[in-house]
């Protein structure tokens, strides 16, 4: 059967279009691959547990009432500490203003940026990290072998090449890191998911396990995900729409006013609400300096045609 | 009985459940898909659907039946979206045999299985004999401890000190953790 064959019948079937000679056609298709050989039986009794015990463990951390096997994996209570962290937000809301604690932990090297704050940072390798508003980037002061960084928030690397050609690390999470030689990247980890733009030179993204996927990105690439790092996305993007924060400014292109509130709140910490839900939906293109935040909500209303009001940190989006 | 036993609520019978159809339907879906990620993905989507749906759940026919639908349902779903990438609609539509995909694919798993028996190998010796016989010959805590002539909560704390190994040494295998702290409902 042709593919495109096969793509209209799939089509019909969902619409319930097929004739009778259609859906037998469709049906006689899925039989025939039942002659291909079965891909469990040439695994060894020790691979066939691993897929078993590996879909089956996934199956349940999906399923939430069954137990909880989820997870604090790795030093949680170590160098990220929750209670510094809210401390901090705290006195942004009251004082309104960024501020960044630099701490040494138990041997790391903590450092974070306020809503809004952009900062760069100096690695000992000379590497550059442009941290985007609250954001923390931590490192074992003794940085040996391996250079690796752990980051929640966003940053910018420019990752500089070592002569003895050591590897560069961005862990950010348990299943997830990416590996770097000399590049420049943006890779951001947020609430609503972890995303990678790849500008220059080439990383390796880490799924999941030591002996898990590999994905090898390429200039001008896109990688994201929601929570599994498995389940990414790749795609071509403008990748300066990613990285303008870092020139103190946001560059939209057909950006809905849904992602512009998750940014608002991710960077500085700002809820938004509309009066209407479907103003959300609403796209908007165009730069918007991002050096005060009563500008780069000004800039925003401007480019949608909305009204912003702000109080505190809750906006209110109304049609204008 | 499974089923019905699935419906009150019951995790062994939906354990039980997985382990009898799992198979079946991972071989059914890499015919047809060639691509282990998704044809894991289908897979943990339809088991964690029977889970979430089982209450409300209405299965006119065989539960069998049901999950061969819901399989076909999903394969149907997969290749119109497009996720099956352009180039694997030739071996879809035309390769009648067993392709590079195949060999590629079950290598995955094998190193997967390596990486924790690798580990294992690594516990102190009297530790990795009471996990080898607890989670390979699956021997419950007190025919350990009388085959081992150690009191019963003995073997207790050296199951946990294996298992806390095992979890740190693996700790970026997120599925490996978990699999760790659920194998005793899964024997």
């Amino acid at each position: 059967m042709e593919k495109d064959r096969l793509l209209y019948l799939l089509e019909n079937d969902k619409k319930g279009l097929n004739s009778p000679e259609e859906a037998a056609e469709l049906e006689a298709w899925y039989r025939s691959a039942d002659h291909r050989p079965a891909f469990t039986e040439g695994l060894s009794v020790e691979g066939l547990s691993a897929l078993e015990d590996k879909m089956f463990a996934r199956i349940l951390t999906e399923a939430p009432e069954r137990t909880e096997p989820v997870v604090p994996l790795g030093n949680t209570a170590g160098w990220f500490n929750w209670g510094k962290m809210a401390a901090a937000i705290l006195l942004l809301v009251v004082a309104g203003i960024g501020i960044y604690v630099f701490q040494r932990q138990g041997g790391r090297i903590v450092e974070r940026t306020g809503f809004g704050e952009t900062r760069v940072l100096t690695l000992p390798d000379g590497s550059e990290v442009t941290l985007n508003g609250n954001s923390v980037l931590s490192y074992d002061a003794g940085w040996s072998e391996m250079r690796e960084v752990r980051l929640e928030g966003e940053g910018y690397f420019k990752v500089v090449h070592t002569a003895d050609h050591r590897k560069f690390r961005v862990r950010t999470g348990d299943d997830f890191s990416l590996d770097v030689l000399g590049t420049q990247f943006n890779i951001s980890k947020r609430e609503r998911g972890t995303r990678i733009v790849l500008d220059e030179g080439k990383v390796q993204c880490n799924l999941g396990s030591p002996a898990g996927d590999t994905l090898v990105l390429r200039p001008g690439e896109m990688v994201q995900f929601r929570k599994t790092p498995a389940d990414y996305r790749r795609e071509r993007v403008e990748t300066g729409l990613y990285s303008a924060w870092k020139d103190h400014k946001l560059v939209f292109k057909n950006t809905s006013l849904r992602e512009v509130s998750a940014m608002l709140q991710d960077t500085y910490g700002l809820e938004t609400e509309a009066s209407q839900p479907e103003l959300l939906d609403r796209q908007i293109s165009g730069s918007v300096p991002t050096d005060n935040v009563e500008l780069l909500l000004e800039g925003i209303a401007e480019a949608s045609s909305v009204t912003i009001t702000r109080d505190g940190d809750q906006l209110m989006m109304t049609p204008k | 009985m499974l089923l019905a036993r699935l419906q009150t609520g019951d995790g062994d019978a939906f354990a039980a459940l997985y382990r009898k159809y799992w198979r079946r339907l991972f071989d059914a879906a890499y015919r047809r898909i060639l691509l282990r990620e998704e044809c894991e993905e289908i897979i943990q989507e339809i088991f964690t659907d029977l889970w979430t749906k089982r209450e409300t759940l209405l299965i006119s026919v065989s539960l069998e039946a049901y999950l061969f639908g819901a399989l076909r349902y999903s394969i149907y779903n997969m290749i119109r979206s497009r996720k099956v990438r352009e180039a694997y609609f030739d071996y879809l539509l035309q390769m009648p045999g067993e392709d590079s995909n195949y060999i590629e694919d079950r290598l995955h798993y094998e190193e997967l299985a390596l990486a924790l028996e690798n580990s294992i190998q690594k516990l102190p010796e009297k530790l990795r004999k009471v996990y080898q016989l607890s989670r390979k010959e699956h021997l419950t805590y007190k025919e350990i401890a009388e085959q081992e002539n150690i009191p019963v909560d003995t073997v207790e704390k050296q199951m946990g000190r294996a298992l806390k190994i095992l979890r740190e040494n693996l700790k970026e295998f997120a599925w490996a953790w978990i699999v760790l702290e659920i194998w005793d409902l899964y024997p």
